[in-house]
């Protein structure tokens, strides 16, 4: 028994580069879930690295909400394992969840209550909150969403954004280590928008991570360090932004009159789809693994006269769709 | 320290389980009961239990009933206003204690759920253990509040209309005012017990579903139900076993020799449907999916 | 589907429930289980056993007696509710009581009812009743030679009948050289072991088939009287028997009795032989009891009041529920007689206004109306 003092966050849990690579701030393996014959998820393999902030993205009920929901234990899955905080879930969920803010698929409160009631009864309900100072904290997580002017009106009288901070500031009653937020900007003003998004920057840099699911794309470039993106329960890319967008999705054009010999370069460099256009005079091919300075160099070697060299990636969006689909209608 | 130890050490990741705080449990109780007490709904419920007492000792000092008339006890309020006490509780007894316990049980988990708020207190964490034993107890307070607000009132009023004097028991005995004050306690203890079965039965129905609506009115309806079927003949075998069956027993307090045997056994099954209401609740809310 | 991990952690959860109701389904059962069963006793003849019962010294004892009579009559308006509590519903459904007993001089009978009660004082030369839904106290003064009131008439209305002693000492007067006595299987009653002893009346014209009543195997005190009608039927059509008893001496003050305040009075004082009724009522024949044995009759003749409240809708406005149902069971003789027939009293009510009652076949009846 050393100090009864709880230091939720005294520990500092490491960047996404840590030393420790045993654990994740979330892992799941063969993760799987049914509604009756429907599979919600099915084999879902998350992996969140300390520190980092993961975008969890996917079309409508293609089963983030359920995900997250078997990852805090609200749901039990079928099959597969969860580890939060490098701890096996449920079974160690007393021990966790402290440790971890969730806003769940929209925020949920008492509407007879004022925002700052709901707050308390959280925090109260919380076994390892230290009631001294929840007075403080629960000030704190209103000043952080900017929700103070408002904290003694009712929740009933709340408009859809401030029940989103509100559900925000119940995520941050307690310094965490993980943050899980489905859909967090549901609902918010361009201001609150952005204010998530340095939230989630500051919470970050504090070495907290983030899973954090949200249909704005824009968004989620803008602070993800990784992404996952799902659809129809599974997952189907996983991995750090920049690698993931790379992924061989990079289009690499070279303008040149020599169009032989730079197509001749580029697939003996092992680049798929080589493409030549004469009337454009230019080469296209998908980069995939390889450098472009690589290929600048090797262009160079083979006395291609180069007019231009661009390397075309596509943002998120376009990623996603092609991922995903165009298809408007859900997909069950 | 075993060799092993720092293999373990490296594998397990290097942040401690934060303890329980000492009172959290009693923070968190606080906690439910200001929610349930602070909901004008309830306090309007509690405000109609006031007036049911209220009401009786009004009507008596307006018109004094004749022998036989009316509910039990009635023509002896005007004598002696400890008997409005029984009076009210018997009266309260058939619906409007049913009808507080039913909405404050039936509320207890499906409201949470309805509303969503069940998600966050799982995700705080409040584990499902913990909650049915919190929601349990906050029932059981409500319960017991609901007869004493009944009883209390019942006797202020009684003492202010028409005074307490010694007490007739039902064996046609005379006893002491203290004496009657002493059983009156046993009186309101037997009645929150009984009502106790109802309360958990409430609180797993309650696990069921997330309307609380449903739950509430399907709460009351067990103990319309359970009333139902004590009055069929055929069923007077069972009946005995019935959950309401012996919420009227509390007047063996009343005779001159309680039967102590009978009132512990009456007691003993309605703690067995609690126990039986309270397993089933537990069952329930640990393999419930909280989609809510 | 496969049974996967969540539909497993369910079923283990559910047991919980299970185990509970397991629980307390053996907690009722164990001691169920261990009360019955037949105890085995030192062998005894019937002659022996009869002897015993007449001569038992115990003088004093207390317990919980249920009653249960399947007469065969609906039953009455407001049986063993709380309001209308009163010894006359005894004849139908099944009724608990508690009754203290030292010497003949004192006995106390309480009929429960759910927050009533009605109770039977008899200390001395007083007997008192109190019924608590109506707060009425009879007080009837007995003759200062008789306080135990023995010798009198027997009366069909004492509520002591409806105990097992008042039931076996009925039963025992009416044995006859022609009864058959035997032993059934020992039982345990109120927890003491108990000889079985069955009386057959053996005469065609008693309504009564058997009678086995369960005798107290060390106090020789009957506990429990079961009444089986001639058709052989399983159930019991009358029963009492004690569910709890004890063999100490009741406190004294179990049977003192002072009027509660807020109580009204009526005194009958037989002290002196003379009845004195209140409100004018003339008073009644004492009632007189024709033939011995099984097939003795009682005969009495009501009141003028009684009589309206038995007749056909003679339009007595609270009695409309009870008069219909009286009339439903009556049926009308050819010679303008009625008789409410049960399983084992019949009644006959002639026209000239008497009434017969007995546990005997009608014929019985109609014969000693017929002779008188
Ligand atoms: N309680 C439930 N019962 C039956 N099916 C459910 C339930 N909850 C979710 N589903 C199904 O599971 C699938 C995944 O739903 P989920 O809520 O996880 O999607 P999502 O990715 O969060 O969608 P969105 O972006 O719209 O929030 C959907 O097909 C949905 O219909
Ligand atoms: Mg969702």
């Amino acid at each position: 028994m050393t100090s009864a003092a709880p230091a939720t966050a005294a520990v500092p849990l490491g960047s996404p580069a840590g030393a420790a690579p045993g654990w994740s701030a979330v892992r799941t393996t063969g993760l799987t879930r049914r509604f009756g014959t429907h599979v919600a998820v099915d084999g879902v393999a998350l992996e969140v690295p300390r520190g980092a902030v993961y975008g969890f993205l996917g079309p409508n009920g293609s089963g983030k909400t359920t995900t997250i929901r078997m990852l805090l234990g609200l749901i039990a899955a079928d099959d597969g394992e969860i580890e939060l905080l490098g701890r096996p879930m449920p079974e160690r969920l007393a021990d966790v969840l402290p440790r971890v803010g969730a806003l769940i698929e929209g925020p949920a409160f008492h509407p007879h209550l004022s925002g700052a009631s709901n707050l308390r009864r959280l925090d109260v309900s919380d076994a390892t909150a230290d009631p001294a100072t929840s007075r403080a904290r629960i000030g704190q997580a209103l000043t952080r969403v900017g929700l103070t002017a408002a904290a003694g009106k009712r929740y009933r009288s709340y408009s859809l954004g401030m029940k989103q901070r509100l559900g925000l500031a119940a995520a941050l009653l307690q310094p965490r280590d993980l943050l899980v937020l489905d859909e967090p900007t549901n609902g918010l003003d361009p201001q609150g928008t952005r204010e998530v998004r340095h939230l989630i920057r500051d919470l970050a840099a504090d070495g907290t991570t983030v899973l954090v699911s949200s249909h704005l794309l824009a968004e989620v470039e803008q602070v993800a360090t990784h992404v996952g993106i799902m659809s129809a329960g599974r997952l189907l890319r996983q991995g750090p932004l920049t690698e993931v967008l790379a992924d061989g999705v990079a289009v690499l054009r070279v303008t040149t009159p020599d169009l032989d010999a730079a197509g001749d370069v580029l697939g003996r460099l092992g680049l798929a789809s080589v493409r030549t256009d004469a009337e454009q005079s230019c080469v296209q091919a998908r980069l995939g693994n390889v450098l472009t300075e690589d290929v600048a160099a090797e262009l160079h070697t083979a006395g291609v006269r180069l007019r231009g060299l661009t390397v075309e990636r596509p943002d998120l969006e376009t990623l996603f769709v092609s991922l995903t689909g165009e298809g408007f209608d859900v997909v069950e | 320290m075993s060799s092993s130890e720092p293999v373990a050490a490296a594998a397990a990741p290097p942040w401690r389980t934060a303890p329980h705080l000492p009172g959290a449990f009693r923070r968190l109780y606080a906690g439910e009961m200001r929610l349930v007490l602070g909901r004008r709904r309830n306090q309007a419920l509690l405000g109609v239990l006031a007036v049911v007492p209220l009401v009786i000792g009004v009507a008596v000092r307006l018109s004094t009933p004749r022998n036989g008339d009316g509910p039990q006890f009635l023509s002896q309020i005007a004598g002696n206003g400890l008997f409005l006490v029984f009076t009210a509780l018997t009266v309260a007894l058939p619906f409007f204690l049913p009808l507080v316990v039913g909405v404050v049980a039936g509320d207890s988990i499906a409201g949470e759920a309805g509303t969503g708020t069940l998600r966050y207190l799982l995700a705080v964490p409040v584990t499902r253990g913990r909650l049915l034993a919190v929601k349990a107890l906050g029932v059981a307070s409500c319960t017991a509040l609901a007869v004493l607000v009944v009883a209390l009132v019942g006797l202020l009023a009684g003492a202010v209309l028409f005074g307490l004097h010694d007490v007739t028991l039902l064996s046609g005995d005379t006893v002491s005012l203290a004496d009657g004050l002493l059983r009156t306690v046993g009186v309101v203890v037997f009645v929150v017990v009984a009502l106790f079965g109802l309360a958990a039965g409430g609180l797993f129905v309650s696990t069921l579903t997330e309307n609380a609506i449903a739950a509430m009115a399907t709460t009351i309806g067990i103990a319309v139900f359970s009333a139902l079927l004590d009055a069929v003949p055929e069923l007077r075998p069972i009946a005995g076993a019935l959950l309401t069956h012996h919420w009227l027993g509390f007047g063996e307090l009343l005779r001159t020799a309680p039967d102590g045997g009978a009132l512990l056994r009456w007691s003993l099954l309605h703690l067995a449907y609690v126990a039986v209401f309270l397993s089933l609740a537990w069952a329930r809310l640990q393999t419930k999916d909280v989609t809510s | 589907m496969t049974r996967t991990r969540r539909s497993l952690r369910r079923g283990i959860a559910w047991t919980a429930p299970l185990a509970t109701a397991a629980v307390i389904g053996v907690a009722v059962a164990v001691p169920m289980a261990a009360s019955a069963g037949t105890p085995g006793l030192a062998g005894t003849t019937p002659e022996a056993l009869l002897a015993a019962l007449r001569t038992t010294d115990v003088t004093h004892l207390s317990g919980q007696v249920e009653e249960t009579a399947r007469l065969g009559l609906p039953s009455l308006p407001g049986q063993d509710d709380t309001a209308s509590l009163n010894w006359q519903t005894l004849v139908t459904g099944t009724h608990t009581g508690n009754l203290a007993v030292d010497g003949p001089q004192r006995q106390r009978l309480a009929l429960l009812g759910t927050l009533a009660e009605s109770d039977v004082v008899h200390n001395g030369s007083d007997v008192w009743t109190y019924a608590s839904s109506t707060r009425e106290v009879t007080h009837v003064v007995l003759p200062a030679d008789r306080p135990d009131g023995a010798g009198t008439t027997p009366d069909p209305g004492d509520p002591m009948n409806a105990t097992p002693l008042g039931a076996a000492q009925h039963l025992l007067a009416a044995i006859t050289p022609t009864t058959g006595v035997s032993m059934a299987e020992n039982t345990r009653v109120a927890g003491q072991d108990a000889y079985a002893l069955v009386l057959t009346p053996e005469d065609a014209g008693s309504t009564i088939g058997r009678v086995v009543i369960a005798v107290d195997a060390t106090r020789h005190v009957p506990l429990r009287v079961q009444v089986f009608g001639a058709g052989a039927p399983a159930d019991p059509v009358f029963e009492t028997g004690f569910t709890s008893i004890s063999y100490d001496r009741p406190s004294a003050a179990t049977f003192d009795f002072s009027v509660p305040a807020g109580a009204t009075v009526t005194t009958r004082d037989r002290s002196t032989g003379a009845a004195k009724q209140p409100n004018g009522h003339t008073g009644t024949p004492a009632p007189t009891v024709l033939g011995s044995g099984w097939t003795s009759v009682v005969e009495f003749t009501p009141g003028p009041g009684a009589l309206a409240a038995l007749g056909p809708a003679t339009g007595a406005q609270s009695g409309r529920s009870s008069t219909e149902l009286l009339d439903r069971l009556l049926t009308v003789q050819p010679n303008g007689d009625r008789l409410l027939a049960t399983a084992l009293v019949n009644v006959l009510l002639t026209s000239d206004g008497r009434v017969f009652a007995g546990a005997v076949q009608p014929s019985v009846l109609q014969q000693a109306s017929a002779t008188r």
